[in-house]
């Protein structure tokens, strides 16, 4: 069968370079029609098309490809499945492909399958150096395949040893029941919604904002993900605190602030008492022995309404106070928390997060220059056009039939639609996505939050100087890049040596103020 | 060696002349006398700190104002948002053509470049300043029926209907400038062979006719040779100023930058000569500078001739001349100096004169340039084409009633001809006159009809500048103004149901490429034409005789011709037009051209008349002091009153006055001085006119009052510390080091660079320029360019009066010699970007520090406005916002911004830079290195994983000089040119280094082609 299937193939590409069905052809095809929702070995909105045509008879790929819903409403079983599993987005016909033109993109697909199926391997060779070989084989594998598995799918929200988005995940292992464990990820809205107790609290602690579901996550997955957290933590910990004792079963728990300040002004309280006893006594015994007249001993009230003990509590106080307000003040112009109500409702869970399309895919501008921008209406109705029906309630309360009308509505009047914009920048900001997210590979999440999560979006962090400088100065620049190599060459052998892990982005100028200023 | 002494201004004691104090209260009148002038009581006082305090915080709290974010509806595919796209185009204004790159962000042009492959690439002050144009709100938005708005349609029915009820027996005339459009050209004719009597006159504000007429009477061509100087060893210039506006400013300046650049590989520089009266920006450049008294010019051409006849054994016949005992002198110098490079030797020649020009014509002949295609007239310049004569014969047909439909096509001679009031009286007398402008200028409110047109970064053309190279202009930008384009218009008169695009894409189709022999791909041709913006032919189609054409002339019988033309008698006192940074009219309401100051006299938004520092003080004149300028012309008398200006170098009895200001009908900014149009005169001159900026016979009257001249001459003075270093050529090439001996010793000046308190520094990347004073020639360019780049604001007369002018890179003119003759050296000067400056280390809030790449960096949302940086600069180039001059203020009293400037409003906004915020008030500025060109390439590199490559970067300062004088790039890469001549080159040197600030500008000393400093 399968040599058949060669056979075919051959014959097929045989026949398309007799005919010029070539694939350079297919290429300008593909972009035009399918590279908006397809990409060779990605999901996008549709599957990733990597060896499709080994996988899919032709005849049937002409059929799909023309109209996929006759496909879908006859009955084929590939047909449905393929619908169902894509959540019910249908792919949007496109009648006017003749034959010749379809068989010229697949002719296309099955260069560029080929083509990158070599290209693929090499990344991951590089990604297996990274982690060191304490642990053995066996588990170094695992813990491989869980960093890999935790950067795709938990890394946008969870650090190990941090509060992100959600709690940090350093001994989770030890906190929870592992069966409990595998639940919670694949889904945790549905232990919410059972009662389990942990799994409310944690909802209540959170914000509410529940943990998007993983179901295609399997046990062996969240166990290597598991693995991966306990192997980083031990790590950490025995980069840091060699001298620690054997760890406690239980967490510690740090002591609220409130508790500290009350234990430490009683503390401070006494002790001036004391301090002011003593001094008095000495001061009575001078006198004594003066042969004046004593008077009598401060009291408690006496003492602490003093000039000596209100004057600086107060400008204690004071400072306190104008430090709470400017840091109030300073929050004005970011605007922690805006969520402003945009004219159409469109939801970032929803597409970012449900549906797993790449941020870039529709703020194409953040891969290319300085913005990001919005996508305008034609890049919606790539998809859209097709996808015109869906019936998830939002959380507002309408359907998302709804708010693909007012989109549509948009499309045939032709105008562009009005957003209302929640990040921005000050006009003496100079600020380049290209830079960051091209040339230092950062996650668009990192400054945005957790947007995949977000119905309505609204802005997570307070993006001020001190946001940016602290990732300039924690970050280190990619090493790899030819750039750096060719300029910081002491930094790389200094690296190599192992006498620093990297080069921060402050220390080649990163904190200069025109670097971001001009 | 005694050392030269430099002197900026006449009054030698180089104290600042012009007092601060402004005339009004710099925070409105109830402000001033409520709380300034009224003796604040300490309860007073309280009330107002709590009420300020109180609204600043209220004003802090107000709600965060809902921002849109609108984004396309379908996003062009070249269009990203942030990312600028560059456009190859080119630029004629009827004077000076460009090949340009044009910068455009979301669709707006915001600055022009030089294109980097093309020929004819070179900018001046005016081309940079050009896009300013493009957005002026003054722009004509609707078209006019006597002065009423007239929708397009309604326009073009009632002009072609009135055009229909002309075509037969009326006579029809269209003025144009000076067209080099081969397209247009076709088109024109084709709407004029639908007339039966019509007839199109070229008109050039600028006009070369005398110089066309005597190649048409040498060569049988009317064109303008192509000059190569920058193949010359040996130019002249008779009151020529070629580097300012004479021919096309930019393109000589280039090649002049070509032939003066010296390196220590080729040690050889062109020699510059150059007679005149005016003291012009080119003859500040000469290497010997030979002061022609008033009208001089013809009889030292003549001269000239006589001497070099003779010399040459050439055969030709000599005419007798009486020359003064100084011209005798002249002659025999200039001529030996021509001589000493046979077919390397050039003379251009100034004023419009028939007979001087063929006098020229056979100088060039005899010293060979011809031949050696120095002055290729086989392959001509045509950016000149009109004819005084013809135009002369046009009024005279109007002044007759003859004329029944006159269209005037992107001219305003109502302005700007010499007999302007004639021009108007005449204009009355034609049936129907349809003006086509870019806006309602003085012509255009005395015509029927004016229809708005394109400026060229909105229109599609073609140019052949000079034969053989073709350029395409693409529009840049299009729609903001109701306007169309002057092609257009033709074809939807000729009811052709095409568009200019489409009559261009077939003209060449058939016309251009054919020439080539490659009909066949004309579409790719013509995409990739577009694309490169240029296109040469091989096979040109022009036949180049062998030797030259010189057979066919009869030489002896041309002078002779020449020497019985009549002369041009100009006595003194006499008045020389000149063309200044603004131009001729064109570019009057240009802000950034206004705010420029002149290359001499530094004057900046007038206009003024120059004389001489003797001449004045035998006429008691002082600067500033209104004259009443006279001159009779037919049956009446012009005057105006203007300013004098004292300037150094200008001949006895001559009065210098720059056209272009005065203009009644343009913006705000354009209404300044007077207009000096009308003191040019006709001369008659072998049966033609001619119009001719040099005019005798002047009377001038002292007027008991005095203007305010403002001049940033003597503004930032440098208390007469060597800043400027010279040499002669043949000094330096025996001692390199000449004229820069502090340095010779460079194993001290490295330990002295290196001692200092300060941890040692170690440079990755090191930005660092090198600017050779050989070659500034002090035009301005750089300036503009700044301005475009950088935002920087415009301020206006009243205060850069004040000493508040905003640019970031000035020119500085230094002067020494004889007052009467002088040297001038022009340095430029910018933030010199010091490792140790002394403004950091003044500043309360390190608002300004250096950067790890050598970049003295200021930021200003974090400057507080305290200026003692601006104190401590030894260089002074620290510019401080005194007001709002860019409107980013909410307070609108904190605001002066220059009315039809840059800031001014919406429109004129555009053309703002995006990548650079625009600074508010109280706070400082200063040159950046163009740091978001850095910026930009710095990314660009990382992008693709590579190094920085040497000359990837370029400042707009350094884009825009013509003559390449500014250089560029990382000095901590050893390979790169700066470091290279930083380290190696003995002419480099720093100013003011003994302060010990290790400046990132270093300055190469100016070498003049002389065989002594001091000669």
């Amino acid at each position: 069968m399968k040599r058949l299937l060669w056979i075919a193939v051959a014959v097929v590409i045989g026949g398309y370079v007799f005919a010029q069905p070539s694939a350079e052809e297919g290429e300008k095809l593909f972009k035009q029609r399918c590279a908006s929702c397809h990409d060779i070995d990605r999901k996008l909105v549709g599957p990733p098309l990597k060896n499709v045509t080994e996988r899919r008879e032709e005849e049937w790929l002409i059929k799909f490809i023309r109209n996929s819903q006759e496909l879908i409403n006859a009955g084929d079983p590939i047909a449905v499945q393929v619908f169902e599993e894509y959540n019910r987005i249908p792919m949007p016909p496109h009648p006017d492909l003749t034959d010749d033109q379809i068989k010229s993109i697949l002719a296309y697909i099955e260069q560029s399958s080929k083509g990158e199926a070599g290209a693929a391997e090499q990344p991951a060779q590089q990604e297996q150096q990274q982690v060191s070989a304490v642990a053995s084989e066996k588990i170094q594998e695992l813990v491989e395949r869980g960093q890999k598995l935790f950067r795709q799918n938990c890394a946008a929200c969870h650090k190990i040893d941090k509060d992100l988005t959600g709690p940090a995940l350093a001994g989770v292992t030890k906190r929870r029941d592992r069966e409990w464990l595998y639940r919670w990820i694949r889904n945790s809205q549905e232990l919410i919604s059972e009662g389990d107790p942990i799994a409310v609290q944690l909802f209540e602690e959170w914000n509410r904002v529940p943990m998007p579901p993983f179901p295609q996550l399997t046990n062996e997955d969240i166990d290597a993900i598991l693995a991966y957290i306990e192997y980083e933590e031990t790590a950490k910990a025995q980069a840091t605190a060699p001298t620690v004792g054997a760890p406690t079963a239980q967490e510690p728990q740090p002591t609220p602030l409130w508790k500290t300040i009350l234990v430490a002004s009683v503390i401070i309280m006494l002790l001036i008492s004391a301090i002011v006893t003593i001094i008095w006594r000495r001061r009575a015994a001078q006198l004594r022995q003066q042969g004046k007249e004593v008077p009598s001993p401060p009291t408690i009230v006496e003492i602490f309404t003093s000039k000596y003990i209100t004057v600086p509590l107060g400008s204690i106080l004071a400072v306190w106070a104008m430090w709470e307000i400017w840091d109030w003040g300073a929050n004005i112009g970011h605007s922690v928390g805006y969520a402003p109500e945009q004219p159409i409702y469109f939801s970032h869970a929803i597409h970012a997060g449900k549906l797993g399309i790449d941020c870039q895919h529709c703020h194409f501008g953040a891969r290319k220059g300085k913005m990001a921008g919005i996508p305008p209406v034609s890049v919606c109705m790539n998809c859209h056009r097709g996808v015109q029906e869906s019936n998830v309630v939002l959380p507002n309360g309408s359907t998302g039939t709804e708010e693909i009308k007012k989109l549509l509505a948009h499309f045939e009047s032709g105008k562009p639609i009005k957003w209302e914009r929640v990040f921005s920048n000050p006009d003496h900001v100079y600020f380049n996505h290209f830079q960051h997210v091209v040339i230092g590979k950062i996650e668009c999440q990192e400054c945005h939050g957790p947007i995949e999560t977000m119905h309505k979006v609204k802005k997570t962090f307070r993006i001020s100087m001190g946001f940016c400088l602290e990732c300039h100065r924690e970050r280190n620049v990619d090493l790899d890049n030819g750039y750096y190599k060719a300029y910081y060459e002491d930094y790389l052998r200094r690296v190599h040596e192992g006498k620093v892990d990297g080069i921060t982005v402050a220390q080649i100028g990163g904190a200069d103020c025109q670097r971001c200023h001009y | 060696m005694e050392k030269k002494k430099y002197w900026k201004s006449l009054s030698g004691n180089n104290e600042r002349s012009q007092n601060g104090k402004s005339r009004h209260p710099e925070f409105g009148e109830w402000v001033e006398n409520t709380i300034f002038k009224k003796q604040l009581t300490r309860r007073d006082f309280l009330k107002w700190t709590g009420l300020t305090t109180a609204a600043t915080t209220l004003a802090s709290c107000w709600e965060v104002p809902v921002r849109k974010a609108i984004p396309y509806f379908i996003q062009p595919e070249e269009s990203i948002p942030g990312v600028s796209v560059h456009y190859a185009t080119a630029y004629f204004d009827g004077e000076e053509f460009a090949s340009l790159l044009v910068k455009t962000r979301e669709g707006r042009p915001i600055k022009v470049e030089p294109h980097p492959k093309a020929p004819f690439n070179a900018t001046s002050a005016k081309i940079q300043g050009s896009l300013f144009n493009l957005y002026d709100h003054r722009r004509l938005d609707s078209p006019l029926h006597k002065g009423e708005k007239v929708s397009w349609d309604k326009a073009l029915k009632e002009t072609k209907a009135l055009l229909d009820s002309v075509r037969e027996g009326s006579k029809v005339r269209l003025v144009t400038p000076t067209i080099i459009s081969p397209a247009t050209k076709k088109l024109i004719d084709e709407f004029l062979s639908s007339f039966t009597d019509a007839k199109h006159v070229q008109y050039d504000v600028v006009s070369f006719s005398a110089l066309l007429d005597a190649h048409e009477k040498a060569f049988g061509k009317r064109a303008v040779p192509d000059y190569r100087i920058d193949k010359a060893k040996v130019v002249l210039g008779v009151e020529a100023d070629f580097l300012g506006g004479w021919l096309s400013a930019g393109e000589m300046a280039r090649r002049y930058g070509v032939a003066r650049r010296v390196t220590k590989d080729s040690p050889e520089m062109l020699l510059h000569l150059q007679a005149e009266a005016r003291y012009s920006l080119t003859g500040s450049n000469a290497d010997y500078r030979y002061k022609l008294q008033a009208g001089e010019h013809l009889p030292f051409i003549i001269g000239l001739y006589n001497a070099i006849a003779k010399k040459t054994d050439s055969g030709l016949p000599t005419f007798s001349v009486s020359l003064s005992q100084d011209l005798e002198k002249y002659v025999a110098e200039v001529s030996e100096k021509l001589l000493s490079a046979p077919g390397y030797a050039l003379v251009l020649y100034g004023p419009n004169d028939l007979k001087g020009q063929m006098f020229a014509l056979a100088i060039n002949y005899l010293l060979g340039a011809y031949d050696s295609r120095l002055a290729d007239i086989e392959k001509p310049l045509y950016i000149r084409q009109g004819s005084d004569q013809q135009f002369f014969e046009l009024i005279d047909e109007m002044n007759k009633g003859e004329v029944d439909v006159l269209i005037l096509y992107d001219v305003n001679p109502a302005y700007d001809y010499a007999y302007p009031v004639v021009f108007s009286e005449a204009l009355k007398k034609v049936k129907h006159v349809i003006t086509l402008a870019e806006k309602n200028h003085e012509t255009g409110q005395l015509s029927e009809w004016v229809l708005p047109s394109t400026v060229p970064y909105e229109s599609w053309r073609d140019y052949l500048p000079k034969e053989g190279v073709y350029f395409i202009a693409q529009p840049v930008f299009t729609g903001l103004y109701n306007a169309k384009q002057f092609e257009d218009v033709l074809l939807a008169w000729l009811d052709k149901n095409q568009n200019f695009y489409s009559y261009l894409k077939t003209f060449w189709a058939q016309n251009i490429y054919p020439l080539y022999g490659t009909e066949k791909e004309a579409e790719s041709l013509w995409q990739q034409t577009i694309h490169d913006g240029y296109y040469f032919l091989k096979n040109d189609g022009v036949q180049t005789t062998e030797n030259g054409q010189e057979s066919s002339v009869d030489w002896a019988q041309f002078v002779t011709e020449a020497s019985q033309i009549e002369d041009v008698e100009i006595s003194k006192p006499s008045v020389y037009l000149y063309e200044p940074i603004i131009g001729t009219g064109r570019y009057s309401n240009n802000a950034w051209l206004q705010e420029t100051p002149d290359p001499l006299t530094k004057v900046v938004w007038d206009n003024y008349v120059a004389v001489s520092p003797s001449y004045a003080k035998e006429q008691g004149y002082k600067t500033g002091d209104l004259v009443k300028v006279s001159l009779m012309k037919g049956s009446g008398t012009y005057s105006v009153e203007l300013p004098i200006v004292v300037q150094p170098g200008i001949s006895h009895g001559v009065y210098a006055i720059a056209v272009g200001y005065g203009r009644t009908a343009d913006g705000k900014v354009a209404q300044t001085g007077k207009n000096a149009f009308p003191f040019a005169s006709l001369v008659k001159q072998g049966g033609n006119y001619y119009v001719s900026w040099v005019s005798g016979g002047i009377k001038v009257e002292k007027l008991n009052q005095t203007y305010q001249i403002v001049s940033t001459q003597e503004h930032f003075n440098i208390e007469g510390r060597p800043i400027v270093r010279e040499t002669s050529l043949e000094e330096w090439k025996q001692n390199p080091w000449s004229g820069n001996e502090e340095r010779a010793d460079t194993e001290k000046i490295k330990k002295l660079r290196k001692t200092t308190f300060y941890p040692e520094r170690e440079f990755v990347q090191h930005w660092d320029m090198v600017i050779d004073l050989s070659l500034c020639i002090g035009c301005g360019a750089c300036v503009v360019a700044c301005d475009n780049e950088n935002n920087v604001p415009v301020v206006g007369k009243e205060e850069v009066g004040r000493v508040h002018e905003m640019h970031w890179i000035r020119i500085d003119l230094y002067y020494s010699g004889d007052p009467e003759n002088p040297d001038a050296v022009y340095q430029p000067m910018l933030c010199q970007h010091c490792d140790h400056a002394p403004c950091e280390n003044v500043c309360p809030v390190a608002a300004t520090n250096s950067s790890v790449d050598g970049i003295n960096q200021m930021a200003y949302n974090r400057c507080i406005g305290t200026r003692y940086c601006a104190n401590n600069c030894p260089y002074k180039v620290r510019r401080f916002n005194w007001y709002d001059y860019t409107g980013a203020d909410s307070f609108p009293m904190n605001e002066k911004i220059v009315e039809d400037g840059p800031f001014a409003n919406d429109k004129n906004r555009l053309i703002l830079n995006p990548d650079v915020v625009v600074r508010s008030r109280g706070v400082m500025e200063k040159c950046t290195f163009c740091i978001q060109r850095i910026q930009e390439a710095k990314l660009k590199a990382k992008a693709e994983g590579r190094k920085i490559r040497d000359g990837e970067i370029k400042t707009a300062c350094q884009a825009a000089c013509p003559t390449g004088a500014i250089k560029f790039g990382d000095g901590a890469d050893k390979s790169a040119e700066v470091a290279q001549l930083i380290e190696g080159d003995e002419r480099v040197y720093y100013v003011l280094e003994e302060l010990h600030t290790l400046p990132s500008v270093a300055y190469m000393t100016k070498i003049r082609n002389r065989s002594k400093q001091n000669a």
